[in-house]
């Protein structure tokens, strides 16, 4: 499958594997990836978060009373993650960080006029996966980015395909883990 | 090379209740129970720890009479809670069974090596006992049995004496199985460790998950799809019966009890029922025989009177509103306020029960 635009003929495993190459990161050892600076260091976004997204300036008013987890602005180079999800947990702000990131290489990198991009929570999810073709796309860049596949390979027989521990070592929720677990055909049938 | 695995039986313990409700019967009531033990009346006679304890004991005796070896360590609950009354593990003893309840031991049972690592109340504790184990390498299969919550591992059911262990120990032991107890619902945290999940939902609080009895074939080794296999099973059915008080006389609590009761499954099943807003003198008049009669194809009942107890007519309830309306107004932002308030509602409503039925 390819990308809705950007990064055209790529997928968004390839796009996250991409990513990691150009920062050096594509043979690191040891989890978690540091996707606060791949953000800021690599893609020159700046990560910010707000209590309430809905009332930032930008946001259309039809969107006033709707729960949003995370934004993309990208004439800004913002991206925007709802304050409370991400005090809550670490591993669901690291996702949807990753998750803008994958908007923005996937599907606004190079346009003139990227247009906003607002991500409801059951958009921005490593469990379950989105409706929308280009929310899934970006929840699949995501879960490759923050779990590629060669270092969970490593860590997961480490840990006995110990699904808490490896979300613990990666940083992520438990289900984005036995997501990307299954994804990856790793998980065996007793533990699906 | 096959073993069967199950879990908190919660043997000796109290079972689906704090308190057991059921009424005294008079002594012509037992001994006519005693001259018909297939009779199923008998199942409903308050000791239900002992009548499971000496099903479990014919249990044990039919797999010794079978020539296979059956294996027992402590979890969570088989502290003596008197001392008097002692462990339910000297019972076991006394009948042959191999009980694992003071300190590790390995136990040879053919060419299996089983590691038997009793609860320990803390968590470092536990964590040392199984780190000293040493695998027997003359063994074809080395397996680790033990009781204990993983740090990694949430549940929505909590229990005295738990302990959760750092997952990290687990990756430090080379055993081939880890049979894992304390966790109620069906789960495998790793690809060689699991948790069958209790034997029955032992109280209103564990409602979710499966249960099941493992059946672990060492020899196709953790990951393969015959390593592990699940007789999931239908555990007892728990009944939540729920009776509006407000303002309503003997009669009318026993006409809506009645009507809730009506159409519901209840044979066989633990029914709890609980009185909201109910008042002192009324709860006093009720007919505790009808009650009987009504929730007689139960095995067991449990009456509880509600958040906030009993209560004096004419009393104000606001102490009880108040508290969520508190909560909610000082929780930091930060915090998940409507899973502060659930949880907290629900030791409310067991300790208010609790101290409400004591006074009844």
């Amino acid at each position: 499958m390819t990308s809705s635009s950007g990064e055209a003929r790529m997928t968004p495993e390839e796009s996250a594997a991409a990513l990691l190459d150009a920062y050096g990161l594509s043979e690191l050892q040891d989890p978690p990836i540091p996707v606060d600076e791949l953000a800021e260091e690599a893609e020159g976004l700046d990560v910010q978060e707000h209590p309430d997204l809905s009332t930032l300036p930008g946001v259309p008013p039809e969107l006033a009373a709707t729960t949003l987890s995370g934004l993309l602005f990208p004439i800004d180079k913002r991206i925007w993650v709802a304050a409370l999800e991400a005090a809550r947990s670490s591993g669901r702000r690291r996702f949807t960080i990753a998750h803008e990131i994958g908007h923005w290489r996937l599907h606004h990198r190079g346009q003139a006029r990227g247009r906003a991009v607002f991500c409801r929570p059951d958009e921005v999810d490593g469990g379950q996966g989105a409706a929308k073709k280009v929310e899934a796309e970006a929840n699949r860049f995501a879960a490759a980015l923050l779990m590629p596949g060669h270092l969970l390979r490593v860590e997961a027989e480490e840990c006995r395909l110990n699904v808490g521990l490896l979300a613990r070592r990666f940083e992520v929720s438990q289900a984005a883990m036995h997501v990307r677990l299954t994804a990856l055909d790793l998980l065996p049938e007793y533990m699906r | 090379m096959r073993i069967v695995h199950l879990a908190d039986t919660h043997l000796g313990f109290k079972q689906f209740s704090a308190m057991d409700h059921s009424r005294p019967e008079p002594a012509r009531v037992r001994r006519l129970r005693r001259l018909a033990p297939g009779d199923r009346d008998d199942d409903r006679t308050s000791a239900g720890r002992f009548r499971a304890m000496a099903e479990a004991i014919d249990g044990f005796t039919r797999l010794q009479e079978a020539g296979v070896p059956a294996i027992v360590i402590a979890g969570n609950h088989e502290t003596p809670r008197f001392r008097s009354g002692g462990s339910v593990f000297e019972v076991l003893e006394r009948v042959s069974i191999e009980a694992v309840w003071s300190e590790p031991r390995t136990i040879r049972v053919g060419s299996l090596a089983l590691h038997a690592v009793p609860h320990e109340p803390h968590a470092e504790a536990l964590e040392r006992d199984i780190l000293g184990l040493s695998l027997d390498t003359s063994a074809d299969a080395n397996v680790l049995v033990m009781h204990t919550g993983l740090e990694t591992v949430k549940s929505s059911y909590s229990e005295v004496n738990q302990v959760e262990l750092d997952p990290e120990a687990l990756t430090r032991v080379e055993f081939d199985y880890i049979a894992l107890g304390d966790l109620h619902r069906f789960q495998a945290p790793q690809v060689n460790a699991a948790y069958p999940g209790s034997l029955e939902r032992l109280d209103f609080n564990d409602l979710d998950g499966e249960k099941a009895v493992l059946e672990v074939d060492l020899s196709a080794g953790a990951g393969n799809r015959e390593f592990l296999r699940r007789h999931e099973y239908v555990p007892r059915l728990l009944v939540d019966l729920q009776v509006d008080c407000t303002e309503c006389g003997p009669d009318v609590v026993l006409a809506r009890l009645k009507g809730e009761i009506e159409g519901r499954e209840l044979d066989g099943a633990v029914a709890r029922l609980r009185l909201e807003a109910v008042e002192r003198d009324v709860y006093h008049a009720l007919d505790f025989d009808l009650i009987d009669h009504l929730l007689a194809p139960c095995l067991h009942k449990i009456l509880s009177v509600g958040r906030g107890g009993l209560r004096t007519a004419g009393a104000s309830d606001g102490s009880e509103l108040s508290f969520e309306a508190f909560a909610r107004a000082s929780m930091p932002a930060t915090v998940d306020a409507d899973a502060v308030v659930t949880i907290a509602r629900r030791f409310l409503d067991d300790a208010a029960a609790e101290e409400a039925e004591a006074q009844a």
